[in-house]
């Protein structure tokens, strides 16, 4: 099987639990991109070691290589000095799912656990947030299964009121720390980039990522369709075939607007559709954390 | 608005099928729970404005697409012409009435030239008075005509009395005569209203001559009526009959055959059935069908070759008329002895009518002069007296014989009496003449001569004539043959009841070297036939209408009464010649002709030329008319169509039928453009739709 196939979201959908699914999702990480986890920013010396090639150069005590003439490397103690809260986007829309794919719920539940499991692997501690579940922020593996269960009883509802979230969020995290956002931003625009604006304000680093149904971006219905708002019931009735250039040039303008404001303000932004594989979305929080990807 | 063909009005709900599609396709839509409409929202209240304009654009254009087709198909025309009081003052109209034979088909129980005048009648009371009216009876002429005049009642009138003509159809001449009566109009609406069963066959030349004709007049309105469809009909096309070498009459006739008639054929001559058949098992459209008569020699016969009638009956008669030439018996006194066959003045005569046997010669017999008294002159019908010298006591007996009827041929030579006698003393001599000579053509229409074939291509300059007799000019005879200087070579003399030939040199190739010419057989043969039998040219007594008969008449008849078919009687005067010359039969049939003596009284058959063409029943198009008429407006309205209103209508309308044509293209154009981006997403949606499904 090739590696991509280990981090298509159909195939990984299918997997038993969220654990399982996370850690399968990071052995196919490890194994294409050969992360070196041990990164040792902390200040704490701890021994040293023979000089590997590939090894930072940065890193080679130059007073023990003028000594010996050997070439070591310096290794610090390894500690917790990130907190991470991911923000779960658990409204009704999240839920939704064309052609056999995942939900984008599932989808960012999946993203989320590996997410998890790769911050708590380098000693941070991870928190969950979304409308009706909270975990606070631990480092500790056993909490990683606490993470998993509670990410487990997320399901789809409501609305979603990223005002209350931001709140929430001020009281879980005093200190500054790391804020992921897993949602689809499909509400309306101006309370969203408010309240992100908030959470950035606090000196979060914010990481958003904007989970999709390909579905939502190409419209693929036919015919005189009667759409009803996952949410809030609100029916339209429309020709989607007719209109389907302009539903894509709204949606188009929308995610660029998106990019702009939240990239203008320091944040990071991703944009993933539900068929997009695990890794692209890992990928990017490890580049942010300054790991070889 | 008036439409030609309203039938297709029945079609008009068609243009509903649109708006009926439109309410259909308004069916309860689909129902999908979408995550968020508010994007939606935002591009259905972008497209919507447009699409339902777009939309309704496409519903109007497919409206009109449909209804511009049903209208295109009905054929309408915008009534904006004479009607108007106004403009009534400047029409002319001119009723282009077909009368030919064709006309007198029998359609429905009614002659097709009846419904012609009961449909005209209804079309003239509709007219306004002020447009002024005339009217053109045509078959292949102009029968008769009418300047255009307000006074409509004398229109009514003629064309209530108009008649079938017994004539095959040609529309040119009247179509011309028509432009030149409405050329002579003041400027206004000007029409020509064309009423006719519309055969093909009557607008062969007006086609060929596509409107290259003087006094055509490309803005003349025209309106062509078709009064009925193509009928089933099989006729005939042309028969003879003529003596056979068997001494049977023998001919053919030619018919068209249309299957669906199921003909029979009866000839019947002289009051009785002599032969027939039938039409039914053949498959050929046109096939030739052999006649055959016993019928006494010398007699004349007349009478019909019938077809069961069919609806088209000027094709279905055939009118024969002849006589039964009888044989004769030749005797010939040879004035010339020799050792040789070939030194006698007979041989080249008897090789002339015996090499082929002329099968109208009986028998010939040849004597020497003197044995002449112990013949029986009444057995012999002519006499050839060869080169002999005077006859003394027969003179007086073949004098009385050639009187009574007999005819005798007289040829010069050596053994002629002096001049000025000549034997019989029927000439007087001038004496022998030794001047090589070439011979003159005859005239064309020289009698005797005219008839025989082959004559006119021969070249008459090769006959040299070494010596001959010249003759005294006389008032009484004709000179059939001449020399180069003038002199005569061949002479007729009509004697009582009798004629008279002489050839003023020999009849051996002693004088001329006429015997060795291929001239010379044919020449003598018919002379002879002739001299034996003057009423050999009545075998055919047959003409056609509107064409002078020339008719031989029985030697000593010099007037006739003449019985047409139908009734009429017209005195006749035979001409010097001995022909009676019959003008122009205006009708078909079997003409009678009557002498003061009964035996000699006799029937002519008329009949119409060109039959074959004239019961051809197809119809021309309106591709034909308009290649006839180049450039003039034209309306055609066809047999199937009923209602004077539209004969009216188009005479004072506009067609509008091909602006209804353009508004359709031009609607289906839009309707491409317009739908062209809608069928462009299907195709979309079928792609993605895919795409989903796996």
């Amino acid at each position: 099987m090739a590696k991509n196939s280990y981090l298509d979201p159909i195939i990984i959908a299918q997997l038993g639990n969220l654990q399982l699914r996370a850690r399968r999702i990071l052995e196919g990480l490890y194994s294409g991109h050969h992360i070196n986890l041990n990164r040792g920013q902390s200040q704490d010396f701890s021994e040293h070691r023979p000089y590997n090639p590939g090894d930072d150069l940065k890193r080679i005590d130059w007073k023990i290589y003028g000594r010996t003439d050997r070439l070591v490397v310096k290794q610090y103690e390894e500690q917790s000095n990130v907190s991470a809260t991911i923000i779960l986007d658990d409204s009704a829309s999240m839920g939704y799912a064309w052609g056999g794919r995942p939900s984008k719920l599932e989808y960012a539940k999946v993203l989320a656990a590996a997410f998890a499991y790769l911050v708590v692997s380098q000693h941070d501690a991870v928190g969950l947030l979304s409308t009706r579940h909270s975990l606070p922020a631990n480092s500790s593996l056993g909490h990683v299964d606490r993470f998993f269960q509670e990410l487990d009883q997320i399901t789809p509802r409501g609305t979603w009121n990223p005002d209350a979230i931001a709140r929430s969020l001020g009281t879980a995290m005093k200190k500054a720390g790391f804020v992921a956002i897993f949602s689809d931003l499909m509400a309306p625009s101006e309370p969203v980039i408010n309240a992100l604006r908030s959470i950035h304000a606090r000196k979060h680093e914010v990481m958003i990522f904007q989970i999709l149904d390909p579905a939502e971006r190409e419209l693929p219905y036919s015919g005189s369709v009667m759409f009803e708002d996952s949410e809030t019931g609100e029916q339209l009735r429309t020709e989607p075939g007719a209109m389907r250039e302009f539903y894509r040039r709204a949606v188009s303008e929308r995610l660029t607007a998106f990019s702009h404001v939240f990239r203008g303000m320091g944040m990071d932004y991703l944009l993933l559709t539900s068929d997009t594989p695990f890794d692209r979305g890992l990928g990017a929080y490890l580049s942010w954390r300054g790991l070889n990807v | 608005m008036t439409f030609l063909s309203p039938l297709f009005l029945w079609a008009l709900p068609l243009a509903g099928i649109p708006l009926v599609l439109h309410l259909l396709n308004r069916r309860p839509p689909q129902k999908v729970v979408f995550s968020y409409i508010g994007w939606l929202k935002e591009a259905h209240q972008n497209f919507m404005p447009k699409k339902k304009l777009q939309e309704w654009l496409l519903l109007a254009v497919r409206t009109l697409l449909l209804l511009f087709l049903v209208l295109f198909f009905s054929r309408p025309v915008l009534q904006s012409g004479f009607m108007r009081s106004s403009q009534s003052q400047n029409s002319s109209i001119i009723v282009v009435l077909d009368v030919s034979a064709s006309m007198g088909a029998v359609v429905g129980g009614v002659e097709v030239l009846e419904v012609a005048k009961q449909k005209l009648q209804q079309v003239v009371a509709r007219i306004p008075g002020g447009v002024k009216l005339g009217l053109v009876e045509y078959s292949d002429r102009v029968e008769s005509q009418l300047a255009p005049t307000a006074e409509h009642a004398r229109i009514l009138s003629a064309v209530l009395g108009s008649k079938v003509a017994p004539r095959p159809t040609n529309v040119l001449p009247a179509l011309q005569m028509a432009m030149q009566m409405l050329g002579n109009q003041s400027a206004g609406n000007k029409s020509i209203l064309i009423v006719s069963d519309q055969a093909s066959n009557g607008w062969e030349q007006a086609k060929n001559a596509q409107g290259h004709w003087q006094g055509f007049d490309p803005s003349i309105g025209i309106v062509a009526w078709e009064l009925s469809g193509p009928v089933s009909n099989s006729g005939i096309a042309e028969a003879n009959l003529q003596l056979s070498e068997e001494g049977t009459l023998k001919g053919r006739w030619l018919a068209s055959v249309d299957p669906a008639t199921h003909s029979n054929w009866q000839l019947k001559l002289d009051g009785r059935g002599v032969d027939g058949g039938s039409l039914s098992e053949l498959k050929d459209r046109s096939v030739e069908l052999p006649l055959q008569a016993q019928l006494p020699e010398g007699g004349f016969y007349s009478g019909t070759l019938e077809l069961s009638p069919d609806a088209l009956r000027c094709d279905d008669i055939f009118y024969l008329a002849g006589r039964v030439p009888k044989g004769f018996h030749l005797l010939v006194v040879d004035g010339k002895s020799g050792l040789a066959p070939s030194d006698t003045e007979s041989y080249y005569l008897r090789l002339a009518l015996e090499s082929p046997r002329d099968p109208r010669l009986e028998s010939i017999q040849v004597i020497r002069p003197e044995l002449l008294p112990q013949e029986h002159l009444a057995n012999y019908d002519a006499i050839v007296l060869a080169n002999t010298g005077p006859l003394e006591a027969q003179e007086e007996d073949l004098t009385k014989w050639i009187e009574g009827g007999g005819g005798l041929f007289l040829t010069a030579g050596s053994k002629w009496p002096k001049p000025p006698d000549v034997p019989l003393k029927l000439f007087r001599s001038r004496g022998l003449r030794s001047e090589r000579q070439s011979v003159e053509p005859p005239k064309p229409d020289a009698p005797l001569l005219s008839d025989i074939a082959g004559l006119e291509g021969f070249q008459w300059n090769q006959i040299m004539v070494q010596d001959y007799i010249a003759l005294e000019p006389e008032s009484d005879q004709h000179v059939l043959l001449r020399l180069a200087d003038g002199a005569p070579l061949l002479i007729q003399k009509q004697l009582g009841r009798g004629f008279v030939l002489c050839l003023t040199s020999s009849i051996d190739r002693s004088w001329t070297n006429l015997p060795a010419k291929p001239v010379f057989a044919p020449l003598i043969r018919e002379l002879i036939a002739a001299l034996a039998d003057p009423l050999r040219e009545q075998t055919s007594l047959n003409g056609f209408v509107d064409e002078a008969l020339r008719i031989r008449m029985p030697a000593g008849v010099r007037e006739a009464t003449v019985v047409a078919p139908d009734g009429s009687t017209a005195g006749a005067r035979v001409d010097k010649d001995g022909y009676l010359v019959w003008q122009a039969p205006n009708q078909p049939g079997l003409f009678r002709v009557m002498t003061d003596k009964k035996s000699s009284d006799f029937s002519f058959a008329v009949n119409i030329r060109d039959l074959a063409k004239e019961g051809d029943t197809s119809r021309i198009s309106e591709r034909d008319l308009k290649d006839a008429l180049p450039g003039c407006p034209q309306q055609w309205i066809g047999y199937k169509t009923s209602g004077t209103d539209i004969v009216v209508a188009s005479l004072e309308g506009r067609d509008t039928t091909f602006d209804c044509l353009a508004v359709a293209l031009a609607a289906f154009f839009a309707e491409t453009f317009l739908a062209w981006p809608k069928r462009k997403r299907s195709r979309v949606v079928l792609k993605a739709e895919t795409a989903g499904a796996v």
